[in-house]
């Protein structure tokens, strides 16, 4: 069953347990604990999510007024 | 930010879908990817083995492959935006589902069948399909973007998964990703995704949508265009198309599963197994880009058959070259071919069969993608435990992908795609001189 398990674990870009523990040791010298790392990534994702939606909805509404003119 | 603002307005809307989506997929990719971290907590806590918890992966790997076809069909039907949002609003609750099982038969049943089912609705299938639509001239760079996404998710929210884990707890772990869909993926789709530029009044590329005015007139639809889609399957490009993504799916999923285990079973470290897959990994997003830029300039069947040539060169490195040299020259050469061959087929079978039944013939091909890798990844596996090598395997991956690769350059591309048909306005000055 192991070629499956690793399969689904692995499928689509894979992360390999001893990949993710040298990531993790390289993360560790930079932000030092795990939590900096989570509160940062986390403060980014919501940054990323509230610029994509503003400037979307801006260029939507551009679009539409040039549509509807 | 108001001059940002106005920067940004000028550029075509498409874009704006593109990057929303290679965030979701990220997003996705990411959350789908952290299994891994999970398997040894649930371990633990529900009392059972890696080979009961395999039997989740494994139903879900074949409940998402034949869910591809059926998401297809369904974009096509009812378009990308209304799938997009169904599927990123059940993840979520499949997630939510996830951080309360009890055992490992919930496990099973929650993973293999309900969050691999409706996870389909945000998959690789919808997303590519929803980009195809809003880009003709500039569909190979835009897929490839994409796809970026997918490739950044699993190397950067893995260890946020992990880390998580570690601070909170997998349940709360998993709580987290159910806010990820609710409070990043679904508002990026309700305010970002259109189902075609028509919808809001563009043309594919954007480009003559100043002032909302076309300057280029309509495509010439493909010859081979269809209304059905089972009428693809009387077609030979379709199926040279499904054959080498087949192939495609082979070499990725065994090389996924087998790099580290080859590498061990040749004396190298698993460290350093696991560090050349990091390399392939990085070396694959940076080509990515490329092979989409260039897939719009010159004939993607070129570029298509190039890819499993490039692949074949790297697994055929893996039998030849002594391990460590092998190890890094597959590292190189097969992280360049790696997921290039994604935005390729399925940019061909868009340019080949047209928009109207794209959905259900690029989920056929992923389906086949799927089922085929899964399969062969097994095969592999015995192969190894029979002969104690992975030479053979190897060989007949280099043989199949070289057959892959003349098949792609079989496809008559010139003839068949919708690029090369000469335009209405081409036309009507033609005749006119």
């Amino acid at each position: 069953m192991w070629p499956l398990t690793d399969y689904r674990l692995h499928h689509e870009g894979a992360i390999d347990p001893t990949l993710l523990s040298w990531i993790r040791s390289i993360l560790d010298q930079f932000f030092g604990s795990g939590l900096l790392f989570v509160i940062i990534l986390s403060v980014l994702i919501l940054i990323v999510t509230v610029g994509m939606i503003l400037m979307g909805r801006r260029a939507r509404n551009q679009v539409s007024k040039n549509h509807s003119e | 930010m108001s001059s940002l603002f106005k920067k940004t307005s000028n550029i075509f809307y498409g874009w704006y879908i593109v990057f929303g989506l290679a965030f979701v997929t990220f997003l996705d990719m990411g959350a789908r990817q952290s299994f891994g971290v999970f398997v040894h907590e649930w371990e633990l806590e529900f009392a059972t083995s890696v080979s009961s918890i395999s039997i989740a992966a494994s139903i879900g790997l074949v409940v998402a492959g034949l869910a591809a076809p059926l998401y297809g069909a369904l974009i096509d039907r009812f378009g990308s935006r209304v799938i997009l949002l169904l599927g990123a609003s059940l993840t979520g609750v499949g997630y939510l589902l996830l951080s309360l099982i009890p055992n490992v038969f919930f496990l099973a049943f929650v993973w293999g069948c309900i969050i691999s089912l409706t996870a389909g609705g945000i998959s690789i299938t919808v997303v590519t399909v929803t980009v195809a639509r809003w880009f003709d001239k500039f569909r190979g760079i835009a897929m490839s973007v994409l796809l970026s996404g997918a490739a950044l998710g699993g190397l950067i929210l893995v260890p946020f998964s992990s880390y998580l884990t570690d601070i909170v707890g997998w349940r709360f772990t998993v709580i987290g990703f159910v806010l990820l869909y609710g409070l990043v993926a679904i508002p990026i789709i309700w305010n970002l995704v259109q189902n075609s530029p028509a919808s809001v009044g563009l043309v594919p590329d954007g480009i003559g949508d100043k002032d909302t005015k076309q300057t280029v007139g309509p495509v010439m639809p493909p010859p081979l265009e269809v209304t059905k889609w089972r009428n693809a399957l009387n077609s030979l490009p379709f199926w040279q198309l499904s054959l080498a993504y087949v192939v495609c799916g082979v070499s990725t999923s065994i090389i996924s599963v087998h790099y580290v285990r080859w590498a061990i079973s040749e004396g190298i470290s698993s460290t350093q197994g696991a560090l050349a897959f990091g390399v392939l990994a990085g070396v694959n997003g940076s080509v990515l880009l490329l092979v989409g830029w260039l897939s719009d300039r010159i004939e993607r069947r070129v570029l298509l058959g190039t890819v499993y040539g490039i692949r074949a060169i790297g697994f055929l490195c893996l039998v030849v070259l002594p391990p460590a040299w092998g190890l890094w020259a597959f590292a190189i050469i097969g992280g360049g071919s790696w997921l290039s061959s994604v935005p390729l087929t399925s940019s061909l079978t868009a340019d080949i069969y047209g928009l109207k039944q794209v959905g259900t013939l690029t989920g056929l091909t992923n389906c086949a993608h799927a089922l085929g890798g899964g399969a062969c990844v097994w095969i592999a596996g015995t192969v190894f435990d029979t002969t104690g090598s992975y030479d053979n395997v190897f060989l007949g991956v280099v043989i199949a992908l070289i057959v892959a690769m003349f098949i792609s350059w079989s496809v008559q591309e010139r003839r068949f795609s919708g690029r090369y048909q000469i335009t209405d306005t081409e036309l009507t000055g033609v005749a006119a001189n």
